[in-house]
C-alpha cells in the first residue's frame, strides 16, 4: 500500500515508518500540509494518514481536497486533541476512520487493514 | 450575582445566547471549548475519552479514571472561575456540570432541527443531507456521552431551572428572560452555596493534584472535602501509599488539612468470569451502594497453566501524562500474551465509574492459591463466591466452592456466602416482599388465634386441663415457641432490610 503521512511532529512519520515499512508498506511522511498536498496532487495514494490540528491549514481541509483529488483515497485522522464534534465532522466529510491520539500501532495497523480490504472490495 | 449555565443542542445557538447575555450583564463568559484546552494543557487524555464514544464500547479503555479527571477539572474551572459569583457557562451538557449547589440556575436551549441544519451547512460547507446526517449522529453520541459521564440524559426536565424554545423567539428575548431569571433571589448563590461550590473546587484540585503525582497516579481514591479540610479515603492494600497521599497533598493551595483513611468497609467477590452487565454485578453493586462499601475483584483462572499469575489493574495507565511528547502519541504496543481476563477490567472500570472500585486482580492455580492471595487485614466485611470451579462438573465445583468459603471464613473472620445466596441473604425483591406478606400474615393469626382463645389457652396452661395432661402443656409450650419466634424474627429481619439494617 502507498501511504502518506501528514503530522507536524516528526516524530509521528518517523514512528510509523518505521513501524508500517516492515508491514511491506510504502510510506512517504510529511510535516508541511502544503508539501504533503502538492505531492498528493502528483501520486496516487492509497491511504493518508493526517494530523487535524496543524499551524497551516487543519486535517479537515486536507480530507476535502484528499476528497476532491483522489476519491478512492482512503483518509485516517489522527489526533492528539479530538473532539466529538470534530471527529462526527470528520466522518460525514468522508474520513475512512478517526484515531485519538496516544494510539497503539496496532490500531493504526488494523485501520489500514480496513482500508486496504475496503479498496480490495471497490476494486471488485 | 448568579452562575448561569447553559446547554444546548450542538449548532442550537447555545453560545450566541451566552455571549448575549454576557454583554448585557458583563458577566465572566466561559465555554467548554476552553475546559477542552485547559484539559490538554494539563495533560489530561481527553482525546481518548471524547472518541470512544464514536468507537464503541466506552468501557474497554481504561477510561472511567479519564471520566473523573474530566469532571474535576470542569468542576475546578468552573469555581476558579466564578470566584466572584457572577458565571456564564455554555457547552455540551453544561446544565450538568455542577451537580448538588445551591443557587446555580442550570438553563435548556431548545431549536429546531431545521434552523440547525441551516448554521451547520454554514459552518462546515455541508450540503443539507451531510449537514443532517452530521447533525443526527451527533446528537446520538452526545447523548451517549451525556449517559455516560454524568449518568443522566438529557431529556429530563428535573435537571434544568429554565428550558427556553428558540422555535418562536428571538436569541434577543430569550436572552431576556434569562437575565430575568438570573436576577432572582432563588438564583443568588448563598454562602452555603459559595462554601459547597469552595469545598468542590478544592475536592477537584486534590483529584487532579494526586492523578498528576508520580506515586500516586492510577489509585482508585475517594477524594471529599468540607470546609477546606480534604479527606481522601484509600483501600486496605494501599496502605503502604498513605503517606505520599499526605505528603502529596500538603501545600495544595487552599486545603486548611488533609486526612488519609483506610476504608473500613470492603467485599471481596471472587469469581472465574465477571460481566459487568449481569445480574450478579447489579446484586452485589447494589449491597455496595447500601453499605457504602468498595468491592475488590479476584478472578480465579482454574485452568491456567502458571501456578501464579499476579495482574494488578490499580496501577494501570490513566491520568495525566507527560510521555506523549517522546512518541508523538504513536505508541508500541503491548507485548500480547494471550491473557483473556473474562470480563475483569470491564468490571473494574464499571466499579471506578460508579466509585466503588476496590481494584482487582487474577489468579491461576486452585483454592490453594486464592486463599494464599488474600490479605488478612484488608477488613472485608463480606466475600462472595462466584463461578468457581467450572471445569471440574457441578457436584465438585459446590464442594470446592463451600470448602474455600470455610477456609477464607476461617482465615479472615468475615462472612462467605455465595452469589446465588446474596438476594436473599441482603437484598429485598418481589420474592422477599411476598415473603413478608406471607409472615405477617402468619404472626397476625398466631396473635388473634392466641388473644381470641384464652380460656381454652389458660386452661391448658394452669387449668383443669393442665391437671389432667400435663405433659401437652409442655408439648405445646416447645413447640409454640420456637414456631412464633422464628415466624416473628423472619418479619423483623425482612423489614429490617427494607430500612437497609442488615
Amino acid at each position: 500500500m502507498k501511504i502518506l503521512v501528514l503530522d507536524d511532529e516528526k516524530i509521528v512519520g518517523e514512528r510509523l515508518k518505521a513501524s508500517l515499512e516492515k508491514d511491506g508498506h510504502a510510506l512517504e511522511t510529511f510535516i508541511n500540509p502544503v508539501a504533503a498536498l502538492d505531492r498528493i496532487r502528483e501520486k496516487a495514494f492509497d491511504v493518508v494518514i493526517t494530523d487535524i490540528r496543524m499551524d497551516d491549514m487543519d486535517g479537515i481541509q486536507i480530507l476535502e481536497a484528499v476528497r476532491k483529488k483522489a476519491e478512492k483515497t482512503k483518509v485516517i485522522m489522527i489526533t492528539g486533541y479530538a473532539t466529538l464534534e470534530v471527529a462526527r465532522e470528520s466522518l460525514t466529510k468522508g474520513a475512512f476512520d478517526f484515531i485519538a491520539k496516544p494510539f497503539k500501532l496496532k490500531e493504526i495497523r488494523g485501520a489500514i487493514q480496513k482500508a486496504e480490504d475496503a479498496l480490495q472490495a471497490e476494486k471488485n | 450575582m448568579p452562575i448561569v449555565l447553559i446547554s444546548s443542542s450542538p449548532h442550537g445557538s447555545g453560545r450566541e445566547l451566552a455571549q448575549n447575555l454576557a454583554e448585557k450583564t458583563g458577566w465572566t463568559l466561559y465555554s467548554r471549548d476552553q475546559v477542552v484546552e485547559k484539559a490538554y494543557e494539563t495533560g489530561i487524555r481527553l482525546s481518548r475519552l471524547e472518541t470512544s464514544i464514536i468507537k464503541s464500547p466506552v468501557i474497554r479503555e481504561n477510561l472511567a479514571r479519564e471520566r473523573d479527571l474530566y469532571l474535576a477539572l470542569v468542576a475546578k474551572t468552573i469555581c476558579e472561575t466564578a470566584t466572584d459569583g457572577n458565571l456564564i457557562y455554555h457547552g455540551r451538557a453544561g446544565h450538568l456540570i455542577a451537580p448538588g449547589i445551591p443557587g446555580v440556575l442550570r438553563v435548556g436551549l431548545g431549536s429546531t432541527l431545521e434552523m440547525r441544519i441551516d448554521r451547520v451547512m454554514k459552518q462546515l460547507n455541508l450540503p443539507q443531507e451531510k449537514a443532517r446526517e452530521y447533525l443526527e449522529k451527533l446528537d446520538e453520541d452526545i447523548e451517549k456521552w451525556i449517559r455516560y459521564i454524568h449518568r443522566e440524559t438529557s431529556r429530563n426536565a428535573l435537571a434544568y431551572d429554565l428550558f427556553l424554545n428558540l422555535q418562536h423567539m428571538t436569541l434577543e428575548n430569550a436572552s431576556t428572560i434569562l437575565y430575568e431569571t438570573a436576577i432572582l433571589k432563588d438564583f443568588r448563590l448563598t454562602l452555603e452555596g459559595r462554601n459547597k461550590l469552595d469545598d468542590k473546587c478544592l475536592a477537584a484540585n486534590a483529584k487532579i493534584h494526586l492523578a498528576r503525582n508520580p506515586e500516586t497516579s492510577g489509585m482508585d481514591l475517594g477524594i471529599r472535602a468540607v470546609n477546606g479540610a480534604v479527606t481522601v479515603t484509600y483501600m486496605p492494600r494501599q496502605e503502604v501509599s498513605a503517606a505520599s497521599i499526605s505528603k502529596a497533598l500538603r501545600g495544595l493551595k487552599g486545603c486548611r488539612e488533609n486526612i488519609c483513611t483506610m476504608a473500613e468497609t470492603n467485599i471481596l467477590w471472587i469469581q472465574e468470569s465477571f460481566d459487568p452487565k449481569g445480574e450478579n454485578f447489579d446484586q452485589v453493586t447494589q449491597l455496595a451502594k447500601r453499605w457504602g462499601a468498595a468491592i475488590e475483584l479476584l478472578r480465579l483462572d482454574s485452568e491456567g497453566k502458571e501456578i501464579f499469575l499476579n495482574h494488578g489493574l490499580e496501577n494501570s495507565q490513566s491520568g495525566p501524562r507527560s510521555s506523549q511528547m517522546d512518541t508523538g502519541g504513536v505508541e508500541d504496543d503491548d507485548i500480547d500474551t494471550g491473557y483473556e481476563d473474562k470480563g475483569l477490567s470491564e468490571t473494574v472500570e464499571e466499579l471506578v465509574a460508579i466509585g466503588r472500585s476496590a481494584g482487582g486482580f487474577s489468579i491461576s492455580g486452585a483454592a490453594r492459591e486464592v486463599i494464599d492471595a488474600v490479605k488478612d487485614n484488608n477488613n472485608y466485611s463480606l466475600i462472595i463466591l462466584g463461578n468457581l470451579f467450572l471445569s471440574k462438573g457441578h457436584e465438585t465445583s459446590t464442594r470446592l466452592t463451600r470448602e474455600l468459603g470455610l477456609e477464607l471464613k476461617e482465615k479472615l473472620k468475615a462472612p462467605v456466602i455465595t452469589s446465588g445466596e446474596l438476594h436473599s441473604r441482603f437484598l429485598f425483591g418481589k420474592k422477599q416482599a411476598f415473603k413478608l406478606l406471607g409472615y405477617v400474615l402468619a404472626t397476625f393469626l398466631i396473635y388473634w388465634l392466641v388473644f381470641s382463645f384464652q380460656d381454652p389457652i389458660l386452661n391448658i396452661l394452669g387449668g383443669e386441663l393442665h391437671s389432667k395432661f400435663k405433659w401437652a402443656a409442655s408439648i405445646g409450650i416447645a413447640l409454640f415457641v420456637p414456631v412464633v419466634a422464628y415466624v416473628y424474627s423472619t418479619v423483623t429481619g425482612l423489614v429490617l432490610k427494607i430500612v437497609d439494617i442488615d
